[in-house]
């Protein structure tokens, strides 16, 4: 897969759409989704073939392009909502251990992670924390055996399944501070490690983990910066995913309304429903926008600039996103509220978007802190 | 992807474009422009000659009708800067509505008497489209044009139109075909001189106690037959071609984003019992949360001069979306200004006898707010874009 140009990310885009539309429609998803595993490890080979799983990581660790490809592919994983641990693994785990890891360390494992066989899990948030990515009370602690981990962590996407743990805790400082906080490397079945998988409302599989004296491997001492970086990378492709979900229940909606007949004619002639689609347009248009400012800013050098870029974007996304997913349930009336019809299932993962790395109300209290504009 | 951020060059051409407005731009007319006020027409003359002589009088145009040749994003950047200073960009009518129509469509006569004055604001035109039974529906204009001879009898009359009482000429829609299959085949495009025997041009007051349209009657006027634009009955193509060019800059960002950035400011100087406005937290959400918005909205519009010249139903659609949230925006963004004035800004009275009570800013604050609800109305309402978007995009009808 080459990355130079717009033609190659629209063979990507054309590529990928064609592997998803053969094998991942409404009815394939709802059987994956379905599964014990709630994805499927077949279509992550069939990603892991095309190379997506090495999106974004080094090259001299198989990595291949960057953000410009990361839009892309999720893109098309938000329009058929895909349930594989492509953000989890490759671009959460992925970037923090590339960010985090020592030479040797990423040299073992990043190829591994490149070629999807060794899926990964970002183990950060806390349930005191809520939203603020400073606020980590699980605590590192020297041993003479090594490092030993104790706390809890909440909310871990995939962490179910991955095969390998990325875990934050704090080795000085208080919760709140983002100095003192490192990065371990933590196998899932290590003795004091409790995971419990769940399932979120849109399907997406997440674990609370509680660590008891857990050992570990130190990544970094001082990891905030690639924390940061990791919860960026991952924001911004999930803003991507919800750009294709938008689309796809845009799409949905206007062919529902030009098809459905209530009183002799479709219901898409009425005006006040075709000013709604219209809104519902310009709504899904400025989400765009602002998932391919989110995904340019994560090269800006300018912190604080990068921040704001982000955070604006996550605002304008999560207002899109909400108003197009509930609109396209309330154009399409009660079938629209039917689990066996699609475009309720798009409502559902972009609810689910809205609360994963920072909701609106955190960014825009952050934009409104600094009030840079 | 897209690349959105400016280019190296871009950087260039906004630094140069800073230092020019820095040195050349007059301080009153500046601090008049920030109230929202119109420029008196002098005052904007002294301007489009400044631009001119730099040679961004008419950024639109060809080179070789002493346009600039650049490129839509540095029209943009170029329009965002003016903007944020702000400044009045150069005369809209003449350089964004009836000048391309002529470079398109007029014949070399017409070129070389209007092009020179309208880059150099000796004649200033105003637009006669609306009519007291044609607004959003513009085919259904009546005012009519019967040729006699070498001239053109025009009778009827026009309404909502800006400016009329400051400017030179107009440009109108007129009926020369009544019989035609279809309304829209029997307009014409024609020039009009606002000296000519015939006319009365009535103001119309709005609700923000100021002047800016009037009505404007046509009674036995003689127009010569070299004012027609293009081909008679052909009229209705050059107002679509009208109406769609330089789309691009209709969302007028630089100038939301500017009030913005003075709402944060006035935020800071102004207290509520003895506490700025701007250490409580819902005056800093509400400004943050129209700078996410409007972020939205300028990066749409860098995505539109970034594509390249593609289909017209996409340009169509995304015209329409800039004239919405554009407008949007800048009502809220004037609602904001308004709301941090509060009462005193809705004091009557002239800037003169309020002075000595209120900052300027907040004597203009409360008109200024009304006069904005025309926004989301004119240049086809915000419905009328909304059925644009649903039908040329979505395909709904």
């Amino acid at each position: 897969m080459s990355t130079d140009s717009d033609a190659d990310r629209d063979m990507l885009r054309d590529s990928l759409g064609r592997l998803l539309a053969e094998h991942y429609d409404f009815a394939a998803r709802r059987r994956i989704l379905a599964s014990p595993q709630g994805w499927s490890t077949a279509v992550w080979a069939r990603h892991a073939e095309l190379g997506l799983t090495a999106i974004g990581l080094p090259a001299a660790q198989g990595g291949i392009g960057g953000a410009a490809e990361m839009l892309v592919v999720m893109q098309e994983f938000g329009r058929v909502l895909a349930l594989e641990p492509l953000l989890a693994s490759t671009i959460l785990g992925g970037t923090a251990l590339a960010r985090a890891g020592t030479p040797a360390q990423c040299a073992a494992l990043l190829p591994r992670v490149a070629e999807g066989s060794l899926r990964l899990a970002l183990a950060h948030g806390e349930a005191a924390a809520r939203h603020d990515p400073a606020w980590v009370e699980t605590a590192a602690r020297p041993s003479a055996a090594g490092w030993r981990l104790h706390g809890r962590k909440h909310a871990v996407l995939h962490g179910d399944s991955a095969q390998l743990l990325l875990v934050s805790a704090r080795i000085a400082g208080a919760a709140g501070d983002t100095d003192g906080i490192g990065l371990f490397l933590v196998a899932p079945d290590s003795p004091g490690l409790r995971r419990r998988g769940f399932c979120l409302q849109d399907g997406t599989r997440i674990a609370d983990i509680e660590l008891s004296e857990v050992p570990a491997e130190l990544l970094a001492a001082d990891a905030w910066s690639a924390i940061e970086a990791a919860q960026q990378a991952g924001l911004a492709a999930l803003l991507a995913a919800c750009v294709g979900a938008i689309d796809a229940a845009l799409a949905l909606t206007v062919a529902y309304l030009k098809t459905r007949q209530q009183f002799g004619r479709p219901i898409g002639a009425n005006q006040a429903l075709q000013h709604r689609a219209a809104d519902m347009l310009v709504a899904a248009e400025e989400a765009r926008s602002m998932a391919m400012l989110a995904t340019a800013s994560l090269a800006e050098a300018d912190a604080a600039r990068r921040a704001a870029d982000l955070s604006r974007a996550r605002v304008v996304v999560a207002r899109s996103a909400r108003f197009i997913g509930q609109q396209a349930v309330q154009l399409h009336g009660g079938i629209g509220m039917t689990e066996e019809y699609a475009v309720g299932h798009y409502l559902r993962f972009l609810t689910v978007a809205a609360q994963l790395f920072g909701d609106a109300e955190w960014h825009l209290a952050r934009l409104a802190a600094a009030l840079d504009i | 992807m897209t690349d959105l951020a400016p280019t190296a060059p871009e950087r260039a051409f906004l630094d140069e474009v800073r230092g020019f407005l820095r040195d050349a731009l007059p301080p009153g007319l500046r601090a008049r422009t920030a109230r929202g006020e119109a420029p008196h027409p002098a005052a904007l003359v002294e301007w489009q000659r400044i631009l001119h002589a730099r040679g961004w009088g008419a950024p639109s145009w060809p080179r070789e009708h002493g346009g600039t040749g650049w490129s839509p994003r540095q029209r943009l950047l170029f329009q965002r800067e003016l903007g944020l200073a702000p400044a009045p960009e150069p005369h809209t009518l003449n350089m964004n509505l009836v000048g391309p129509v002529l470079i398109e469509f007029g014949s070399a006569a017409q070129r070389s008497f209007f092009l020179p004055r309208l880059i150099r604001l000796d004649i200033a035109f105003c637009q006669g489209f609306s009519e007291p039974g044609a607004g959003s529906d513009l085919a259904a204009v009546r005012t009519s044009a019967r040729r006699e001879g070498e001239h053109f009898i025009v009778e009827g009359q026009k309404t909502w139109t800006s400016f009329a009482h400051q400017s030179d000429w107009i440009f109108t829609l007129v009926r020369t075909d009544p019989g035609a299959a279809r309304p829209q085949l029997g307009i014409s495009f024609l020039l009009i001189d606002l000296r000519s025997p015939g006319i009365t041009i009535r103001p119309i007051a709005t609700i923000d106690g100021d002047r800016h349209v009037n009505e404007v009657f046509f009674d036995g006027v003689r127009v010569p037959a070299g004012n027609l634009v293009g081909q008679a009955n052909r009229g209705w193509d050059y107002a679509k071609f009208l109406l769609v060019n330089e789309r691009l800059g209709i969302a007028r960002t630089g100038r939301t984003r500017e009030r913005l950035r003075r709402a944060r400011t006035l935020c800071a100087d102004s207290t509520e019992a003895g506490r700025s406005l701007l250490d409580q937290a819902g005056w800093r959400r509400r400004i943050a949360e129209l700078d996410a918005q409007l972020t939205a909205l300028e990066m749409t519009e860098l995505r539109l001069a970034s594509a390249p010249p593609g289909d017209s139903a996409a340009m169509d659609t995304l015209g329409a979306i800039l004239k919405l949230r554009g407008s949007e925006l800048l009502q809220a963004s004037i609602e904001l200004l308004a709301d941090i004035a509060g009462l005193d800004g809705l004091r009557q009275g002239s800037e003169a006898n309020l002075q000595d009570e209120v900052p300027d800013w907040v004597a203009s604050a409360g008109a200024a707010y009304f006069y904005s609800r025309a926004q989301s109305i004119w240049g086809g309402s915000n419905e009328i874009q909304r059925n644009i978007i649903a039908r040329a995009r979505l395909g709904l009808r």
